[in-house]
């Protein structure tokens, strides 16, 4: 099974969560914080090493995201717009704490593009930089955790999961693909990813108290 | 849709059935989450998510954990699947709340 990197295959959630913001629900705009932390975390973290500054930014980031909403059309991914703006906050911020940044700047600008996925731009980010030596290993455990969940998920369960994490299909492609109903194929993923949260919520509890 | 109405009906269970139907409600609002995490719930069933109510922290658990293993599955490229820190999104929308 090929488990490769693909686009984050989630973007309509993203266009679906800044309407409702702009609508004035303001849990949406949480949801979208809880989804991106820890990308804009690890973006920061590139450019800045105090842990505490990179908490700051990466919140500053969020609040400057949420007044400037009403400017974001969609045109690009969520995700790529937000990026620009984690990037200028950091800029900002460094420059008026008179301090460089640990890596060139240029090289997150290269992103600074609206044509850039979400995905080039963390195999920019992996270029320039690797995870804390506990990041990568909470990660890869979560990992291997989430792997054995799949190898052990039912054959029907495991194919509809996989043509949507990894394949980017959409529900009604998957439907077709496995030739039945949608309502079907949004069960069998429902019930494949409450199969694989059973096996890894012990790990993301005591994670996610920690800051990387 | 019905999960939106059970929990006024929950007031008149008796205990265990009670609990029956909580779990049954939570696993509703799980789909729920499931289908907005592939951003193909319905606007009402969106509408019905994001309803403040004692719901709210599961649907936060299974929304960070569902992008998680979405995360792990497709590999060390994409976003880190590592999970939100728990306090992160509520200090950013304390000082949205009081901006």
């Amino acid at each position: 099974m090929s488990r490769q990197a693909s686009p984050t295959p989630s973007s309509g959630s993203d266009l679906l969560l800044v309407q409702r913001t702009l609508a004035g629900e303001m849990h949406a705009f949480e949801l979208l914080v809880l989804k991106y932390q820890r990308r804009v975390e690890r973006l920061v973290g590139r450019m800045v090493r105090d842990v505490d500054l990179v908490q700051d930014i990466a919140q500053e980031t969020f609040i400057r995201a949420y007044r400037a909403l009403a400017q974001f059309r969609g045109e690009s991914a969520f995700y790529t717009w937000l990026y620009r703006i984690a990037v200028n906050t950091a800029r900002k911020q460094l420059a008026d704490l008179r301090r460089d940044p640990v890596i060139s700047m240029s090289s997150l600008e290269s992103g600074d593009d609206d044509e850039t996925s979400g995905a080039e731009l963390d195999l920019i980010l992996q270029a320039v930089d690797a995870e804390t030596p506990e990041a990568l290993l909470a990660s890869k455990e979560i990992a291997q955790a989430v792997n054995e969940a799949m190898d052990a998920l039912p054959t029907e369960l495991r194919q509809a999961i996989t043509l949507r994490e990894i394949e980017g299909l959409s529900y009604e492609a998957i439907a077709q693909a496995l030739d039945c109903p949608i309502g079907t194929v949004r069960s069998r993923i429902f019930r494949a990813r409450e199969a694989i949260s059973a096996r890894i919520k012990p790990m993301l509890e005591s994670q996610g108290s920690k800051r990387w | 849709m019905t999960s939106d109405r059970r929990p006024q009906v929950l007031q008149y269970m008796n205990s265990p059935l009670k609990e029956k139907a909580q779990h049954a409600a939570l696993q509703d609002w799980s789909e729920l989450v499931s289908a907005l995490v592939d951003g193909e719930c319905h606007p009402d069933e969106l509408d019905a998510l994001l309803q403040p109510g004692p719901q709210r922290q599961a649907l936060h658990e299974a929304w960070s954990c569902y992008h998680t293993l979405g995360a792990a599955l497709r590999g060390p490229v994409a976003d880190p699947s590592l999970p939100p820190s728990g306090d992160f999104a509520a200090l950013v929308m304390a000082r949205l709340a009081g901006s």
